[in-house]
Order: structure tokens, then C-alpha cells, then sequence
């Protein structure tokens, strides 16, 4: 089986495969949308688990800096000190934890020591020391760290600062207030937190290759970035601006308002979909954010999406050669069938179809091919033998034309040693057998008898009619020498057992060939027209009767008229001027005198091949049901010489 | 041989008679060159709040006019008063009123550019803590940084009977946010968008600026020494030429001028956030009034100077109006 396209084969296969192949993308799909959403779950659990655990930790160091500021609160709190006390408190706690760079006890400027604010600070591996208060344009009570506690009443986070003293540090400062009994402020401590440490912490918390994480102050801005270029000079709000991505700016807004959450947001840069968790560190403020690119974590599940894909079309080239397989055991019965259904349209109707076929549609088809060619053959057969019958009637029909176009004159010129006329006939059959008929014979020397008749119907019985017709007009015109006569003879040996109905309308006439004048007498008949010399066309008009062969009781009468030499006389049938053209148009007189009118001179044969020109280009081959006669006759004026009888 | 060497002897001198002038007139060159070197201090931190004077230097505006302008770096520990007096700035930018205090104190100090043309100052509090009516923060705890430029809001709680109990701070919104404080005094083009950039809305904020209540004067200008004027007023002129020209090409290419801002913030350890700075620099668009092509006016008329001068003696910023021939010099500078 060829692979055509709109075989049943194709069609199979294109069908049946794309049903399937629609089946199996749903299927992929879905198994893509459930899977990235258990991935996409997974995900969520171990970045929560990740940030969550990263805040654990950085929570732990916060606190350890908080916790050695607030466990000195309460030593100040309780009494007794002097500033070399003050000193060693802050001290201790810059020594006793790496994490603090430098701490200060800044004591109220109104208290008992007045302005004193002992700083304790790392440099390199030493440990240095300086008063505040000994710098008068520092006004340590002026500071932030100062204020701020003051104001809020508690220990407070500065934002995230850049050191200029130590080494281009960054730091935040945990400061936190002590009051006395009578909510009177004694001093200021803070702890000096250096946010080195973060750097390392920050770049383990990670997921996959490319993502990231990053931490953010209270206010926003970045703390911790793997790209320096962020740190605190971008916030979480102008990276939103950047991105111009409104999931990002609610992740902003929770963050600085300290609510955990999760943001599907896209980056305008690389274009690229990430999931971002963040989560905030309590007591500091800050927020953890983790940012994971989507298209890391569904690495796997591209990739067996892409392998499962492979297997699909696999599976689909396989299933077009099954597919292929089975269409060719199904259609090779059809094909069989398609060749002997040929055979059988040539003729060959012995050829056998296959005994075992399965399947029963195709026993159906089979049994129906098996009828049809048994059908066929009969019909063949019947056919056969009625075309044979039908060729026999055909041959005995045109036997039968012959011996009827053989008793009319055929031989032109008639009378070639006469030089006073001429005369040419034709008819023109619509059918196998005319019915129409033409006649001229000379009575005795100088008489010429002319006649036209037309039988009503059409067929074998009216050419009969026509023949038995033609023989009664020979046979009266040897005793009669009148039309009229003749007419009333034929007439009356016509009805006699005329059972068929049929009639003729018949014209006869006798022309005196010495004078030219015509006896006449017309039965029904077309009037015969007169081409003058001079051109003109006359139109001889009386009639005498109905056609013969009905009424036994008709008297016909007889009129003359004159032909002077180079008249031509026209005599034709009913089917010239009732010749129809395709519109239904008939031809009509008024035609047949504008077509014969400006042929003056002609000879008969001229002129009446003239009329049938005529004739054929009006009806523009528009098929004809009447058959008709033509005569055309030349009357060249008496002859010296005496011609012979014909 | 002694006429060649005689002759050699009397063209030597000549030639070294040449180097000797040439090397005279070279050393005048330079000695003026080197007067032309002059100490510039803004007011505040660096930030887009300077963006003119920092592209001037950036792209050579200052070397072109024959200057060579130091910008000391300004902020809380630059008191500019302090700086100008003892002779570390020669010239210094600061607001109108902090500069008639000084006048008002004696520092005999005259503008000689003055390109801001409104105030930018303005308070907020917290629409969920106060109502939006003035009175509400009447004897609350108000934000205000403790050194320059405080003459204005003084004036605005006296105005407004707000006497409130003044908070020193620093350069920081943290207490404010923390509701340390009840009201914060600040600029718009800076605390305002710092507040915003917080994650606080707009709708949040109760917004007082001082424009809209009938205090509005000029604010950043650039002042010097009278004295240091008498004696240069050339290198003045073209200082403040070369800083217009500065600011116009700042307006013009503010994406190249926020690369130089963020660059001296980068070097002084500043935090420095690109979308801040943005915010601010268009803030100055508006407030310098400056026109389609980035031209901005480098002085005010005499009427508006009595009006400004007229609200600061109201105020009780100043006892005296300072003449205005004297104390605006007004210096005439073609359109950069």
C-alpha cells in the first residue's frame, strides 16, 4: 500500500495518531503541572527550612551581642561604680565576644559623671580604647545610637553603617538604655556588632547553582548581597522599582513590616522566573531573603520531560508502522477488489474473486462486487443481444429509406437535353424515413407534372403512407390530366380504409412548358412562391382544400398562374418555414423571400442549396423535428426543339 | 679664538637673560594658578543634593575655568559656620536662613549664588498616631537634627504654636519609624522618599510643608568670606559659573550625573541607593526652578530677598536686615 495522502491508509494514521498524540500531551501536562507543583512544594519546604534555620543562627549571634549589652544593664542598674568600672564593663564586653568590634557605656551627660562614654574597640588583634566625650564635636548625646534608645525606651538595632574608623566595616549597633528607680537615665551601652561574619553566612545559604541570598535591615536595605555593588546602596523597594515587578513590591512591604513570605517574581534583567522566601530575624529587624531560580529547580523535570517527550515520539513512529501494518491488511482485500472491479469494467467478467476473505465487512463488500459482477454480466449480455436486434431493425430502416428515397427522381439534372427548364429537389429527413416527398414527370411532351406532398405524422407509417401516396399520384396523373382531378382521385382512393387518420397535404401542378403556365391545385400545402425575373417574389396563395385522405367528400378546384421564362418556381415543404431556432423562432416566409429574393439567376441546385444555407444557419443546428421537401424549379421559356417524354 | 669666545660669552648671557624672564613670567603664571585653588564645602553628606558641584569637577568644569576646587566632604562633623570662620572652606553652600543667622551673628558672609528658590523643608508625623490637623503634635516629641539649619523649623513651631519637645537626630528616620519620636522634621527630597522607601505609603503620612504654610524662603545658596571675595572675586565668579554649568549638565544627563553622586557616596562609606538619589535630583529640578535646558537662576530679586528677610526678622531668625548690596553679590554669570 502506497502512502498517499487521503488513503484510508493516511487517513488511519493521521486520525488515529493525532487522537493519540492529543491523549498523550494531556497526559504530559498534567503529569508537568503535578509534578512542579510536589517540586515547587518541596522547594518551599527546604527553603523555609533553610532560611528558617539561618535564622536560627544569625538570631544566635544577634542575641549573644544583645545579651552581653542588656546582662551589663543590670550591673549599672544596681549601684555602686566608678568610671573605672564603667570602663572594664565595656570592655568585657568586647573581649569576652568576638562577635562585638567595640562597645561603649555613654552615660547620661546630666548624671553624676557628667560627660563619659568609655569606648572599647577592636584594631586588628589589640584591643583600643578612647573617651567619647573628650571629642567636642562628637556630642555623643546628639548620636542616633544615643537617641534612639532614649526615645524608644529601649534597646534598639541601628541600620546597617559602613565604619570609617575601623577599616571599612560594615556594622549595626545594638545600643540599649538603663534607667534608675526614678526612671532618670543613667547610660547608653551598645555593642559594636561587625557583619563580616554574615558575608560567609549568607554565601552557604543557598540553593541550587545560581541561586542566592541576601539579608535586609529593618528599613529595607540590602545588608549581605553576593553582588557588593548592593550593599546599602540598594533597598528591597528600589530593586522592586528596578524590576518594576509588583509581586516584589508587597514581598517589600511585608518584609519591612516583618512578615515571612513568599514572592514569585521575574527578573527584567535575565527574564528569568525566581522564587524568593524571605523570613525576618526577630529581636534585629532584619529579613533573610532567599532567592531560587525556578528554572534550576525544574531542571529535572525539564529534562524528563524532554526524555518522556522522546518516548512519545518514539512510540508514535512505531505506532505508524503498526498502524501502517494493519491498514495494508485491511485495504489489500479493497485493492484486490478496486483491480478485479476494473477488469470487470473492461469486459472481463471471468475473473474470480478471492474465496477467503474475513472480516465481515468485507464478506459484505465481497457478496455485493460478487452480485454486481454476475449483474453486470447478465445485463452485458441482455444488452448484447438487443443491440444486435436494434442494429438488424437499424439496417432493415435504412433499407427501407433507400427503397423510399429511390422512388422520388434522384438523378440531377432530369431532363439534361431539355433547355427550356431545370428543376432540382432534395429532402431533408429528420428522422430514419421522410414523409415528405417531391414529384415531376412529364404527363406527355409538353405537360410537366409537379407535385409536393407531406404526410401529417412521422415514422415507418407515415413514409408508407408517403410511398403509397407517391404510386397513387403516378398512376392517377396517366388518366388525368387536371390537378384538381388528380387531388379528387387520390383523395377518395386514400380515405377509402384509411384507418391510420394520417393525411397529405399535397400541391400538384401541371406546367405547359410551351407557355409556361401552370394548372394548379393545392391541397393543404404551403403555397409555392415564384422568384421573378426581375427578382421579385410572388407568393402564390389559393388553395383548393384540406389535405387528402380524411375527407372523402372535398371538391377541389384548380387555379393558373404564369411563369415567364427565368421564373423560378419554389415549392418546400411545412419544415422550411416551420425550421425552429434555438430561441423557438420559426423561420417563416417573410425569411425565406428575404433569402431567395437576391438570388435571381441562380440555377435550381444553386438556389435551393441556397435555401438550405438559409435554413441551417437560422435554426444554428438547433435539431429539427419536421422533415421537409424542396423543389426549385427554372422555367427558361419555350424550346424550339421538341424534347423527349421522361 | 677670544672674539668666537666672547661672543659665545655675550650669547650665553643673552640666553640666560631669556631663561631668566621666561622662568619670571612662568612663576607669575603659576603663583596665579596656584591662588586660584580654593576649598569648597557643601552643607550635608554627599548626595544628589549636590549633583551640580560634583559633575563640575567631574567633568572638568572647574579645571576649565583655571580652578583647582577642593570639595572637602560635608556633614554632621562639617559645621560649615565653623569651617568658613576658620578658614577651612573658602566657599560654602548652605540655607538662606542659616546664612543670615551667621550675618545676624556677626560672620561677615555674602551669597554670591543663590540657586535654590524654595524651601524643601516640611514635618510628618503618622497619620495611625496623630490627626492631620497641626495642633495635634502641640507639645510632642519632634525629630530635628541637632547642628546647621534648624533656624527655619524653630520658626515653623513658633509660627504654629507647636512648642515641641525637640529630639536631636542625626541623619536618620529610624527613630521616627520606631515611633521614638512623634513628628519628624526633614526635606522633602530626602527623609520624605526615605520614609517612602521604608515601605511607609504616602497615604500613611501626615505631610506639613512649609511652603504651604506661609513659610517659604530661599534655601541652598553659596556663600564666602566678604573679605575673600574683595580679594578674589574673579575665582568666585568663575567658580560659580563652572557650578551652574555643573548643574545644567547634571539636569541634562542625570543617569551620568547619579554615577558621579553615587560614586563620592561610595567613597565617603555613605550608603548610596540609586533610585533615592534619582528622586532627589529631580526634587532639585523643581526646587532650582530650572528650565527645559537645565538653566537655573543664580540669584534672587531684591524683592523677594526683603520678603524672605522680612519672614526671618518675624521669625526672630535675625534682629537686622542685611542691606541687599552688600550681603547678595550678585554675580553676573553669561548663561553656561
Amino acid at each position: 500500500v502506497k502512502f498517499i495522502p487521503r488513503s484510508i491508509a493516511f487517513k488511519l494514521t493521521v486520525r488515529t495518531l493525532s487522537g493519540i498524540l492529543l491523549i498523550l500531551l494531556i497526559i504530559l501536562g498534567s503529569y508537568y503541572h503535578f509534578t512542579q507543583r510536589i517540586l515547587l512544594n518541596n522547594v518551599e519546604e527546604k527553603g523555609e527550612y533553610l532560611t528558617g534555620n539561618a535564622v536560627i543562627s544569625m538570631q544566635n549571634t544577634v542575641l549573644s551581642v544583645k545579651q552581653a549589652v542588656d546582662s551589663r544593664l543590670s550591673l549599672l542598674n544596681r549601684g555602686t561604680y566608678n568610671k573605672e568600672i564603667i570602663r572594664s564593663l565595656a570592655r568585657e564586653i568586647v573581649v569576652r565576644n568576638p562577635v562585638v568590634f567595640g562597645s561603649t557605656v555613654a552615660m547620661n551627660p546630666n548624671g553624676i559623671f557628667g560627660p563619659f562614654s568609655p569606648y572599647t574597640y577592636r584594631i586588628e588583634k589589640d584591643i583600643g580604647y578612647l573617651d567619647l566625650a573628650e571629642d567636642s564635636d562628637y556630642n555623643y548625646s546628639n548620636q542616633s545610637w544615643f537617641v534612639e534608645p532614649v526615645q524608644t525606651g529601649k534597646g534598639v538595632w541601628s541600620e546597617p553603617y559602613f565604619d570609617e574608623g575601623g577599616g571599612n566595616i560594615l556594622m549595626t549597633t545594638y545600643s540599649a538604655p538603663v534607667w534608675d528607680d526614678d526612671s532618670v537615665l543613667i547610660a547608653i551601652v551598645t555593642g559594636d556588632m561587625s557583619l563580616q561574619w554574615l558575608r560567609q553566612h549568607m554565601a552557604d545559604l543557598n540553593m541550587y547553582d545560581s541561586g542566592f541570598s541576601y539579608l535586609l535591615s529593618e528599613s529595607g536595605q540590602v545588608v549581605s548581597h553576593p553582588d557588593e555593588r548592593y550593599i546599602l546602596k540598594e533597598s528591597i523597594f528600589s530593586i522592586a522599582q528596578k524590576q518594576q515587578d509588583p509581586e516584589l513590591f508587597k514581598a517589600a512591604e511585608n518584609i519591612t513590616a516583618g512578615i515571612q513570605g513568599v514572592a514569585y517574581v521575574r527578573s527584567s534583567k535575565t527574564k528569568e522566573d525566581y522564587i524568593m522566601y524571605y523570613r525576618p530575624i526577630p529581636d534585629i529587624g532584619w529579613t533573610i531573603c532567599l532567592t531560587i531560580p525556578e528554572k534550576e529547580f525544574l531542571a529535572d523535570l525539564y529534562t524528563m520531560n524532554s526524555r518522556i517527550l522522546l518516548i512519545i515520539l518514539i512510540g508514535l513512529l512505531i505506532m505508524i508502522l503498526i498502524i501502517r501494518f494493519l491498514a495494508d491488511r485491511i485495504t489489500r482485500p479493497i485493492v484486490h477488489l478496486a483491480h478485479t472491479a476494473e477488469a470487470v469494467g473492461q469486459g472481463n467478467f471471468d475473473v474470480s474473486l478471492p474465496r477467503k476473505v474475513t472480516g465481515s465487512e468485507m464478506k459484505e463488500l465481497y457478496t455485493a462486487v460478487e452480485s454486481m459482477k454476475n449483474d453486470l454480466k447478465r445485463y452485458v449480455h441482455d444488452i448484447k443481444e438487443t443491440t444486435a436486434e436494434r442494429e438488424k431493425y437499424e439496417s432493415e430502416i435504412n433499407v427501407a429509406h433507400d427503397i423510399q428515397m429511390s422512388i422520388v427522381p434522384r438523378l440531377f439534372p432530369p431532363f439534361p437535353d431539355r433547355r427550356d427548364l431545370d428543376i432540382f429537389a432534395c429532402i431533408n429527413t429528420a428522422g430514419a424515413m421522410g414523409s415528405d416527398f417531391y414529384d415531376f414527370f412529364f404527363i406527355d411532351k409538353d405537360f410537366l407534372c409537379i407535385a409536393l406532398g407531406e404526410v401529417s405524422g412521422k415514422g415507418i407509417p407515415a413514409s408508407l403512407f408517403m410511398a403509397v401516396t407517391r404510386t397513387l399520384l403516378r398512376s392517377v396523373a396517366q388518366s388525368q390530366s387536371k390537378p384538381d382531378d388528380i387531388l379528387q382521385r387520390i383523395n377518395s382512393d386514400l380515405c377509402e380504409d384509411n384507418t391510420t387518420g394520417m393525411s397529405v397535404a399535397l400541391l400538384v401542378g401541371i406546367l405547359n412548358v410551351k407557355t409556361g403556365k401552370i394548372l394548379y391545385s393545392n391541397a393543404g400545402h404551403q403555397p409555392p412562391a415564384v422568384l421573378r425575373k426581375s427578382g421579385q417574389v410572388e407568393w402564390i396563395l389559393n388553395k383548393h382544400g384540406d389535405s387528402t385522405g380524411v375527407n372523402p367528400e372535398i371538391q377541389y378546384s384548380a387555379d393558373t398562374f404564369e411563369l415567364r421564362p427565368s421564373d423560378q418556381l419554389i415549392l418546400y415543404g411545412d419544415g422550411v418555414v416551420r425550421a425552429l431556432n434555438p430561441e423557438d423562432l420559426p423561420f417563416g416566409q417573410d425569411r425565406l423571400e428575404a433569402c431567395i429574393k437576391t438570388y435571381q439567376g441562380k440555377n435550381p441546385k444553386e438556389l435551393t442549396n441556397i435555401i438550405l444555407n438559409c435554413v441551417n444557419q437560422f435554426t444554428e443546428g438547433h435539431e429539427q423535428s419536421d422533415d421537409f421537401a424542396l423543389l426549385c424549379l427554372s422555367y427558361l421559356g419555350p424550346e424550339e426543339k421538341t424534347g423527349d417524354r421522361s | 679664538m677670544k672674539k668666537i669666545s666672547k661672543d659665545i660669552f655675550f650669547r650665553t648671557k643673552f640666553f640666560i637673560r631669556i631663561i631668566i624672564i621666561i622662568s619670571a613670567i612662568f612663576s607669575i603664571v603659576v603663583t596665579a594658578t596656584a591662588a586660584d585653588t580654593l576649598r569648597f564645602l557643601p552643607h550635608w553628606r554627599p548626595q544628589a543634593q549636590f549633583a551640580g558641584f560634583f559633575v563640575a569637577e567631574e567633568k572638568g568644569f572647574y579645571a576649565r575655568e583655571g580652578l583647582n576646587v577642593v570639595l572637602l566632604e560635608g556633614g554632621p562633623a562639617m559645621n560649615t559656620r565653623d569651617a568658613l570662620k576658620n578658614g577651612t572652606a573658602d566657599i560654602i553652600s548652605t540655607f538662606f536662613s542659616s546664612a543670615l543667622t551667621m550675618r545676624n551673628d556677626g560672620v561677615s558672609l555674602i551669597n554670591i549664588c543663590q540657586y535654590s528658590q524654595q524651601t524643601a523643608l516640611m514635618l510628618f508625623s503618622k497619620k495611625n498616631r496623630y490627626e492631620e490637623n497641626l495642633s495635634s503634635l502641640k507639645n510632642k516629641r519632634i525629630g530635628l537634627w541637632h547642628s546647621d539649619f534648624r533656624e527655619m523649623p524653630l520658626c515653623f513651631f513658633r509660627m504654629h504654636d507647636i512648642s515641641p519637645e525637640i529630639i536631636p537626630v542625626h541623619d536618620g528616620i529610624q527613630l521616627f519609624l520606631h515611633d521614638g519620636i512623634d513628628g519628624l522634621i526633614g526635606m522633602w527630597y530626602n527623609e520624605y522618599h526615605r520614609i517612602l522607601a521604608t515601605g511607609i505609603r504616602d497615604a500613611e503620612l501626615n505631610r506639613y510643608h512649609f511652603f504651604d504654610y506661609d513659610l517659604n524662603m530661599p534655601e541652598d545658596g553659596l556663600y564666602c568670606l566678604e573679605a575673600y571675595y574683595e580679594k578674589n572675586p574673579e575665582t568666585v565668579e568663575k567658580f560659580v559659573r563652572a557650578s551652574l554649568r555643573g548643574w545644567q549638565y547634571a539636569f541634562n544627563h542625570p543617569e551620568e550625573a547619579l554615577e558621579i553622586v553615587i560614586e563620592k557616596q561610595t567613597e565617603a562609606n555613605l550608603p548610596a541607593n540609586r533610585a533615592h538619589e534619582r528622586y532627589m535630583l529631580e526634587c532639585m529640578r523643581v526646587l532650582f526652578k530650572a528650565d527645559q535646558s537645565g538653566n537655573i537662576s543664580s540669584n534672587i530679586s531684591e524683592e523677594a530677598y526683603n520678603s524672605a528677610c522680612r519672614l526671618a526678622i518675624e521669625s526672630g531668625i535675625i534682629s537686622s536686615i542685611p542691606p541687599f548690596e552688600e550681603f547678595m553679590k550678585v554675580i553676573r554669570v553669561e548663561k553656561p
